[in-house]
């Protein structure tokens, strides 16, 4: 936050606004779409599975073209993966400031409870469209394992559409300390956490191809850890949902319980990079009403 | 929320090693200077005090290839013919960090 209320400030050569946005937007002078494109932003970010599609339909109407909301989106989804990079490897503020510090929120993730309800979505909110109109991907449509509409949604811009698909696949298949099938776990519990059912369903399918137990896939589905693991993966699991709903509440003590049950630096690093990646394809699927490829 | 500020605490940039650019070889030193090539003509405000890789960025130093992926796809939202308005970036930048609480 402190970083970029500087580089608002540098953009809008406005200190006023950059002082303002950091400490609360609502206090700052906006333009009614500026004010409705923040209050989305605020929404996808604090909680992104209670979006609807009226939401979209909000920027629609206030003018904004559906390329613009992509990037909304992904711009804001791109942050809170970054967010918890930063916080859940504590790095060190190195910028100058002169923005005064802003004070504690009332709202916040620390604010989310776990164990919210699913979002009860009405029944025509989940068809088979997504929420933006987006121009016919070049990515061939033939049935692959892979979670195309969530690739597709981002035509708009093919070079974003491509490394997202390769930031997947590393995240995914990659060489980590995780093993695959641990890391499936860990992002269909996240997913589950953050009420995603697009990215639940293709991580069940993953794991369900690996050998995994539909009861298992469900209960992460639900944003439940599994039972009966032992102190290692309890670890990871309980460092995934601290990321996932509370990244700012991270502090060097909780890394030091991962490197008790035996990670180092760089397992430390893949844990917090898949935790905070399922942040960023959470919520893009969630903003957008990506539905799941099978309903399409 | 933990303020962690130049002036805070030992010299320490996170909770685990993070290699800068002088410090990089193989295939970090690459991505390094791959980023440095793309970087363009960004925006001052946007270099270090040190001239070094920001911390966000140096925080990925131990996956090269990581870093490389999430930084690629930052700058094809953030900083590509198809990206938003500087300033409109910022405004979301800054309001989901916020959000979020991250001091940083």
């Amino acid at each position: 936050m402190s970083a970029h209320a500087e580089f608002l400030r540098a953009a809008s050569q406005d200190a006023d606004l950059a002082a303002r946005i950091k400490q609360d937007y609502r206090t700052a002078e906006l333009s009614e779409p500026d004010r409705l494109m923040l209050e989305f932003v605020e929404k996808l970010t604090l909680y992104p599975w209670l979006l609807v599609r009226k939401d979209v339909t909000a920027l629609q109407n206030a003018g904004f073209p559906d390329a613009t909301i992509l990037h909304i989106v992904l711009g804001s989804a791109h942050f809170n993966y970054l967010n918890r990079m930063a916080d859940g490897i504590g790095i060190r503020f190195e910028y100058q400031t002169e923005i005064p510090e802003a004070a504690q929120p009332s709202f916040g993730p620390g604010s989310v409870s776990v164990g919210t309800p699913h979002r009860a979505v009405p029944e025509s909110e989940s068809s088979g469209l997504t929420w933006i109109r987006f121009p016919e991907s070049d990515i061939a449509l033939r049935e692959t394992n892979e979670p195309l509409n969530f690739y597709r949604v981002m035509s708009p811009n093919p070079d974003a559409r491509q490394l997202a698909r390769d930031w997947r696949s590393y995240q995914m298949k990659g060489t980590m300390q995780l093993a695959v099938r641990l890391r499936s776990q860990l992002g269909l519990y996240i997913s589950g956490l953050n009420h995603c059912e697009y990215s639940s369903y293709w991580l069940t399918k993953s794991l369900i191809g690996l050998g995994e137990s539909s009861s298992l896939c469900e209960r992460l589905a639900l944003g439940e850890s599994p039972p009966d693991r032992g102190s290692r993966e309890r670890s990871l699991f309980t460092h995934a949902r601290r990321l996932t709903h509370e990244p700012a509440s991270t502090k060097e003590e909780h890394v030091q319980q991962l490197r008790d049950v035996g990670f180092d630096d760089k397992g430390i690093l893949q844990l917090t990079m898949l935790c905070s990646y399922f942040s960023f394809e959470n919520r893009v699927a969630l903003a957008l009403g990506i539905p799941i490829e099978s309903e399409t | 929320m933990e303020n962690r500020t130049v002036t805070d605490g030992p010299p320490k940039q996170g909770w685990i090693q993070m290699l800068g650019v002088h410090e990089a070889e193989g295939r970090l030193k690459q991505v390094y200077a791959e980023m440095r090539a793309n970087m363009g003509s960004r925006p001052s405000v946007y270099s270090t005090p040190t001239g070094d890789a920001p911390n966000i960025v140096k925080s990925h130093s131990l996956e090269p290839e990581g870093l490389r992926l999430a930084f690629s796809i930052s700058t094809a939202i953030h900083w590509s013919d198809k990206s938003l308005p500087w300033v409109k970036r910022e405004m979301i930048n800054t309001v989901t960090s916020r959000a979020n609480n991250c001091f940083y």
